[in-house]
């Protein structure tokens, strides 16, 4: 992933966002999705988006859904009422993240916070 | 036309996958599915690519450790998942009713040993046969179907090797040294009590509660469960 170190610790929230507007989607989908919305420059590594969804499913925010598509099985990931709810807090953290650091980083935007 | 995937290409995903250590059906069929989604891509740009070619590319992107990470990552959560469950029926142990038979359990073994406190190690004796007995049938059993069905489920696998807890089958005889010295008294043998009705319950939801709702638990954490047993 691009600047894995920055982007890391959004993958949950990355991929929660995604569910929350698409319904269901499948690994391979996500990963083709992110790299679509961002123009190519975030690209989820797999090594990082399954043990994400695994870690996501055993909490009990998502569940899954098994289907036969061509020749083969395909997993589908959705949102449980729980994670629905988590998306919601965990977005609105991740925006007051985006904020502050906007502030940090470029001080001048918000007066209020200069010293 | 689109070049897709063919059955024998899915077959070979599944050797691949199996050749690179994952052993569980779940995690191969999902990676299965990446990797045909992965290469039908790169056919759609590149359709003279050959399928082996594309799917060195693909296994690539997963890294130097391949699919290692992913394999831990998913025991962990399963692993994760099963102890919930397990926390789920303990429990239950402490509240109203089955709280009556928890209090009555420790009562009980609290009389036995107050006549003999040497019958603790009769009594954590009887726990690791049962323990014992229990684990090796499991593992004949799942063995056989594993055998059969040429298909491993994480989960099935936590559940009939009993989370591990064969590696505490020497927990139970902690303390037993207190009862060989002078100083058995009212207090120890309450202590006594408490933890060998613990330690019962816990094997107890490991050895007989879980493996008899396993097919429950499957299901529900593996859609596909279904659907393979009902081809």
């Amino acid at each position: 992933m691009k600047n894995s170190q920055l982007y890391k610790g959004s993958l949950n929230t990355i991929i929660m966002k995604l569910l929350e507007e698409n319904g269901r989607m499948y690994g391979y989908e996500i990963t083709q999705k992110v790299k679509l919305i961002t123009k190519g420059e975030l690209n989820i590594t797999e090594g990082a988006l399954y043990p994400a969804l695994h870690k996501l499913e055993a909490d009990g925010l998502l569940d899954v859904e098994v289907e036969r598509v061509d020749n083969r099985l395909r997993k589908y990931y959705k949102l449980t009422e729980s994670g629905e709810k988590e998306t919601v807090n965990r977005l609105a953290e991740l925006e007051d993240f985006i904020k502050n650091m906007q502030s940090l980083v470029t001080p001048n935007v918000n007066p209020d916070l200069q010293f | 036309m689109e070049k897709k995937i063919n059955p024998e290409q899915i077959d070979q995903l599944y050797t691949f996958t199996r050749a690179h250590f994952v052993e569980y059906y779940d995690l191969q069929t999902e990676l299965v599915d990446h990797l045909a989604n992965a290469i039908e891509a790169t056919w759609q740009l590149k359709p003279n690519v050959s399928f082996e070619d594309a799917l060195q590319m693909e296994f690539k992107k997963f890294g130097v450790f391949g699919f290692s990470t992913v394999v831990e990552q998913r025991q962990k959560a399963l692993g994760k998942k099963y102890y919930k469950l397990l926390w789920g029926y303990f429990k239950q142990f402490f509240k109203l009713p089955l709280i009556v038979v928890t209090v009555a359990l420790v009562v009980l073994t609290y009389k036995i040993l107050e006549v003999e406190p040497l019958l603790y190690l009769a009594l954590m004796g009887g726990l690791v046969v049962t323990m014992i007995v229990k684990i090796t049938g499991y593992k004949k059993r799942h063995d056989k179907k594993v055998k059969a069905t040429g298909k491993k489920w994480l989960l099935e696998d936590i559940i009939y090797k009993c989370g591990g807890v064969g590696a505490m089958l020497g927990l139970p005889f902690q303390f037993y040294h207190m009862l060989a010295k002078d100083h058995v008294n009212t207090g120890l043998l309450w202590f006594l009590s408490v933890f060998f009705v613990l330690v019962a319950l816990f094997s107890y939801v490991v050895l007989f509660v879980i493996p008899a709702k396993a097919e429950e638990h499957l299901k529900a954490t593996y859609p596909e469960y279904d659907l393979e047993f009902s081809k």
